[in-house]
């Protein structure tokens, strides 16, 4: 692997994600600025400035029109693009944690914090793409978070954008109807905060990061734990990549715990675990402090990490990466092709 | 004797590692099944699809 360093950021990265062709990535830190770089050599496209806080999160729509930042300034802003221009800014009670396009680009969810006596809320607006400039800045759908749960940390929406999935700060993760805002189901998965909560492609399942150390594939359906990947650091990302049947898992120590004489000690790498069998397959070293948030290209040919060292790492992945298989693998893929031969030849 | 309990932990490890990705091609070929229910749109990635780095 080739990594690209991305510096431009004064303090730590919070998130990272690729657009839908992958040819730009976006990032946010906590130095008030949101940055787009170009995947392919790190060059630095433009920033985002009108924040007065951390920003938290950042999504960008599937036509790469418009960007969207939830930052610790109680707002939500949409962003143009190309120009860099602030279009709308949503205004909320509390910092916002987490922001997501809808997969139809037609409605924008807000994770809002449970600080100052307000609920934590998920919050669901409707998107103007006729006039970017108007937008309804009166949620579609309030989902406050029920009376025995914990605030919620992270949240994200399911296929054909029919469910949203949150992750709590107590391990449990909950199902709601994004139509209605309607409980539909939860699960106690993780004994601690969950950090990121990120889909598969189709958005059929998704992977749970969390401070206990572990990660989980979890069904959308049926909210049952297919896969669990047990690591010794506590987690702030998983991604699931696309094309290899792999996972990718960030954290590491909190800088408070790690003396200053053993980098080793942090556990400050992205770790690769094959997403079929739980086995390890590999690490990649780099960062100087924990991974903050992993994000896959879409078509699966890098990753970029975003660090609690102010770094983005972007690492191309080399034609080893997609060779590995397994021997059971070649076997069933073997058979397959073998068997479509068979059918073709009837 | 050696040889052959390490032969026997090898096949142990290959055989459960087949009903893994059995089970996981199964939970696949559901949602394949089912996925106008779902809504999904084929956005499947093939590595013929980019270019691979030598």
């Amino acid at each position: 692997m080739r990594p690209l360093l991305l510096k431009g950021h004064e303090r730590s990265l919070t998130q990272v994600k690729y657009n839908r062709e992958g040819d730009l990535i976006f990032t946010v830190a906590k130095d008030k600025e949101a940055s787009i770089w170009y995947s392919f050599n790190g060059e630095r496209v433009g920033t985002f400035n009108g924040h007065g806080g951390t920003i938290w999160s950042i999504d960008v729509d599937q036509e790469t029109l418009l960007a969207v930042t939830g930052s610790a300034d109680f707002s939500a802003k949409l962003w143009k693009v190309e120009t860099g221009e602030n279009v709308f800014t949503f205004k909320l009670n509390t910092p916002v944690r987490r922001v997501e396009f809808s997969g139809k680009n037609d409605r924008l969810l807000c994770v809002t914090d449970e600080v100052m006596g307000f609920k934590g809320t998920i919050s669901i607006f409707k998107l103007n793409y006729n006039d970017i400039y108007t937008q309804d800045s009166t949620p579609l759908v309030s989902i406050e978070t029920r009376e025995n749960f914990k605030k919620v940390s992270v949240a994200a929406w399911t296929y054909n954008d029919k469910y949203i999935i949150a992750g709590h700060q107590d391990g449990v993760i909950s199902k709601y109807d994004a139509t209605t805002g309607e409980f539909i189901d939860s699960a106690h998965v993780h004994e601690g905060l969950v950090t990121d909560l990120q889909f598969s492609k189709d958005r059929t399942y998704f992977i749970t990061s969390s401070k206990d150390k572990t990660s989980h594939i979890v069904d959308v359906d049926t909210l049952e734990v297919l896969k669990t990947f047990e690591t010794d650091a506590p987690l702030n990302s998983a991604a699931i990549t696309p094309v290899k049947e792999f996972v990718v898992l960030g954290g590491g120590q909190e800088a408070r715990d790690v003396t200053t004489s053993s980098m080793a000690q942090g556990k400050f790498e992205a770790r690769f675990y094959h997403k079929v069998f739980g086995d390890e397959v590999g690490r990649v070293k780099g960062h100087f402090g924990p991974l903050n948030y992993i994000a896959v290209h879409p078509k699966g040919t890098s990753y970029a990490s975003g660090g609690e060292d102010g770094y983005v790492r972007v690492h191309e992945f080399e034609k080893s990466y997609f060779d590995f298989k397994y021997d059971v693998e070649i076997t069933a893929e073997a058979t397959k092709n073998s068997s479509l031969n068979d059918d073709d030849d009837q | 004797a050696d040889a052959m309990e390490a032969d026997a932990v090898l096949r142990e490890l290959i055989l459960a590692r087949r009903a893994l990705l059995e089970e996981w091609t199964q939970y696949r070929a559901k949602v394949e099944q089912n996925k106008e229910l779902y809504g999904i749109q084929d956005e499947v990635v093939k590595k013929e699809d980019f270019e691979i780095i030598e």
